[in-house]
C-alpha cells in the first residue's frame, strides 16, 4: 500500500491540528478527507480535514490585478515560490498498538510530523470501528462552529466519501440515524446537517423526513 | 521609552517651517540644471574633452560622460527578446559577530533563471557558503560588515558569469544594485581583480550584462552639468557642487513618458581607469511607470552591451515589462524573487546559530559566550515578535 504524504505539521493540539503544504502535494487531499499523523511506530492520530485555505502573500495580491499573467509567472508562483497552504484538520481519534479509538489522544502529533492520506482500506477500518462515536468530535458545540467551520458540509461530504469506500449498503443509513440521535435537542444544527446530506445523497432524501 | 516626542515635535515643526523656502531654492536650481542639460545636449565633444582637463586638473573627479547620443534624447520602449535566458541575482549575508557564541559568517546568493519562448517553469537557484576559523579575516582583523558586503557582491558576478557560460543562446544578467563593486574605489584588490575577470567572462560569453538600481539618488549628470557651466580657465574648480539637493532623476523625471529611458552615458570616477575599454561602465535612466506619474530606475550596462544597440533595447524592453508584473510597484519581478531566494531571515540565522553550536559541541569542543547584550537584544526581540 502506497503512503501519500500530504504535508507536515505546522501546529497541533489534542483536538486539532495544521498541516502545511507544498502546491503540488494539493492534488491528493480535499475537504473531508481523513488523514494520520503517524507519530511513532504503534502511535497514530487521525483527523478530518475541515478547512484549507491559501494564504495570500502581499506579493501575489499585487499581482492579481494585472491582466494577463504570464504562465511562466504563475507557474513560478505555484511551484517555487513558498505559498503558505494550510489544512485544518479536527482530531476524530487515534490508533494505538493496531487498536482503532474514537477519542481524543493523550498527546498530539509534533511540529514537521508528517500527515499521510488515509486509504479506503483505512477509511473503512476506522468508520467501522465503535458506534460512530467519533461523531461526537464534530458535533461538539464551540469546536467546528467556533471557528465558522461548515459543520454540515464537513459531515456530507466525509459520509459521501465513506459510502463510496464502504460500497455496502445499510452504512449511511446507520450513519446518519446516530447523527439524528446525537442531535435530537438541537433542531437547528439537525436542519443545517440533513440538508447538506440530502445534497450529498439526493436519491435518498427522503428517508429523513 | 523609545522616543522623545515632544522634542522631536518641535523639529518637526521647523523643518516643516523651513519646506517652502528649501523647495523655492531647490526649484531654482533645477531650472538652471535644465536649462543647462538643453543648452549643452549637442555639446558631447566639448564636454568630453573638458572632463578629460577636469580629470587632470582634479584626480577623483566625478561626473557623467556624454556618449554618442545627445543628452537631452529620449528613446521609446523597444520590443523584447523573442527567445532568451535571464539570470537575476541577489545576495544576503550574516555578518560575523563578537556579540555571538561563535564567530562565522555566511553569503547566500539567490539567483532566478527564466526563460523567454519557451514554456518552462523559471528556476530559483542558491548558491550558500559558510566562513570560519582563518577565512574570516582579513589582514586588518576580522571581516568587517563592509568586507563581507564586497566577497557578496563579487562572488553574485562569478556565479552570474558560471551560469552564463553553462547556457546556450541569448543571455541577460541582471544585478540588484549597481554593477560596479561598492567600495571599489578603495583598492579592494584581490575581490577588484576576481570581479574584473567575472566580467571579462561574462563579455566572452557575450552576456548582456546590467545593474539595476531601484531609487537613485545619483547626480552624475548634474555634476556635468556644473562642470559644462564652468568657465575653461576655472577647471582647477571643477567638481564644485553648487547643484546640491538636484538628482539626476529630478531632472530626467519631466522628459520620460512611461517605458522611455534616457541617452547613455558613461561615468568618471576614480575607479574608471581600471577597466578595459569594453568593461567600462554606462548607465542610463528608465521609466518604469505605466502611469503619468514617473518611476525612474538606473540601469548601469558595460560598454560591450552599450555598443550594441540590439543588446541595450532589449535589455530595455525586458526590463520594463517585468516592472509591471507587480502592480503599484515598479520593480522588476525577476529581482523580486531573486531578493526572496536569497534572503536570510532572523529566525534562519538563529537556526544557524544553533546548528554551529551544536557541531562544535558534538566535538567535544568549548564554545564562548553570548554577550549580554546579544541575549539582550534577543529577548527584546522576541517580545516585539509576540
Amino acid at each position: 500500500m502506497s503512503v501519500i504524504e500530504i504535508g507536515r505539521i505546522l501546529q497541533a493540539s489534542t483536538t486539532e491540528f495544521i498541516v502545511g503544504c507544498r502546491i503540488d502535494q494539493l492534488t491528493a487531499p480535499g475537504f473531508g478527507d481523513l488523514v494520520r499523523a503517524p507519530i511513532e511506530k504503534d502511535f497514530a492520530v487521525y483527523g478530518l480535514i475541515y478547512d484549507i485555505r491559501i494564504e495570500e502573500d502581499g506579493l501575489v495580491r499585487q499581482m492579481a490585478t494585472i491582466n494577463p499573467i504570464e504562465a511562466a509567472i504563475i507557474a513560478d508562483n505555484q511551484v517555487n515560490r513558498i505559498v503558505p497552504i494550510e489544512m485544518r484538520v479536527i482530531v476524530v481519534g487515534y490508533k494505538y498498538k493496531g487498536q482503532i479509538k474514537h477519542q481524543l489522544p493523550s498527546r498530539p502529533a509534533l511540529s514537521l510530523d508528517s500527515i499521510n492520506l488515509c486509504s479506503n482500506e483505512e477509511l473503512i477500518e476506522f468508520t467501522t470501528v465503535g458506534e460512530f462515536d467519533y461523531f461526537r468530535h464534530l458535533l461538539r458545540n464551540n469546536v467546528l462552529q467556533g471557528k465558522d467551520a461548515p459543520v454540515g458540509e464537513l459531515i456530507s461530504t466525509h459520509l459521501k466519501k465513506a459510502q463510496d469506500a464502504h460500497d455496502e449498503i445499510g452504512w449511511y443509513e446507520k450513519a446518519s440515524k446516530v447523527i439524528i440521535s446525537m442531535l435530537r435537542d438541537d433542531y437547528i444544527s439537525l436542519m443545517i446537517i440533513l440538508e447538506a446530506l440530502s445534497n450529498a445523497f439526493p436519491n435518498e432524501e427522503n428517508e429523513h423526513e | 521609552m523609545a522616543l522623545d516626542f515632544q522634542k522631536v515635535r518641535q523639529q518637526i515643526k521647523e523643518l516643516g517651517e523651513n519646506a517652502p523656502q528649501r523647495e523655492i531654492e531647490l526649484r531654482k536650481l533645477h531650472d538652471t540644471a535644465e536649462l543647462l542639460l538643453s543648452k549643452n545636449s549637442p555639446n558631447k565633444e566639448y564636454l568630453q574633452d573638458k572632463i578629460k582637463r577636469a580629470v587632470q586638473a582634479k584626480e577623483n573627479f566625478r561626473c557623467a560622460i556624454p556618449t554618442d547620443e545627445e543628452l537631452t534624447q529620449t528613446f521609446p520602449l523597444p520590443l523584447e527578446p523573442k527567445e532568451a535566458t535571464i539570470f537575476a541575482v541577489d545576495g544576503s549575508q550574516i555578518n560575523p559577530s563578537r556579540l555571538t557564541r561563535v564567530e562565522y559568517c555566511l553569503i547566500n546568493i539567490g539567483i532566478f533563471k527564466m526563460v523567454y519562448g519557451k514554456e518552462e517553469t523559471p528556476k530559483p537557484i542558491i548558491k550558500t557558503k559558510l566562513y570560519y576559523g582563518d577565512d574570516i579575516y582579513s589582514s586588518r582583523g576580522v571581516f568587517t560588515n563592509d568586507d563581507v558586503a564586497l566577497i557578496r557582491d563579487m562572488q553574485e558576478r562569478e556565479v552570474l558569469a558560471e551560469l552564463a557560460d553553462q547556457t546556450t543562446g541569448k543571455v541577460f544578467t541582471i544585478t540588484d544594485g549597481p554593477i560596479e563593486l561598492w567600495g571599489t574605489e578603495n583598492k579592494k584588490g584581490l575581490q577588484f581583480e576576481k570581479y574584473l575577470t567575472a566580467l571579462s567572462r561574462l563579455h566572452k560569453r557575450g552576456a548582456v550584462t546590467a545593474g539595476y538600481v531601484d531609487k537613485p539618488r545619483s547626480d552624475l549628470v548634474i555634476r556635468l552639468l556644473e562642470l559644462a557651466a564652468l568657465e575653461d580657465d576655472r577647471i582647477k574648480e571643477a567638481g564644485d557642487h553648487w547643484l546640491r539637493g538636484i538628482s539626476d532623476t529630478g531632472l530626467f523625471k519631466p522628459k520620460l513618458k512611461p517605458g522611455e529611458r534616457t541617452a547613455l552615458f558613461g561615468i568618471q570616477n576614480g575607479s574608471a581607469s581600471k577597466y578595459k575599454e569594453e568593461t567600462k561602465i554606462h548607465f542610463f535612466y528608465l521609466n518604469l511607470s505605466m502611469t503619468e506619474k514617473p518611476y525612474l530606475a538606473r540601469v548601469e550596462v558595460p560598454a560591450w552591451v552599450a555598443n550594441d544597440k540590439q543588446k541595450l533595447n532589449e535589455l530595455h524592453a525586458i526590463l520594463y515589462k517585468q516592472s509591471q508584473i507587480i502592480h503599484g510597484s515598479p520593480y522588476p519581478y525577476m529581482l523580486h524573487r531573486a531578493h526572496e531566494i536569497a534572503l536570510v531571515s532572523f529566525d534562519e540565522t538563529r537556526q544557524l546559530n544553533l546548528m554551529v553550536e551544536a557541531e562544535l559541541l558534538n566535538q567535544g569542543l568549548t564554545i564562548g559566550t553570548e554577550s549580554g547584550k546579544q541575549t539582550s537584544k534577543d529577548f527584546s526581540a522576541r517580545k516585539i515578535k509576540r
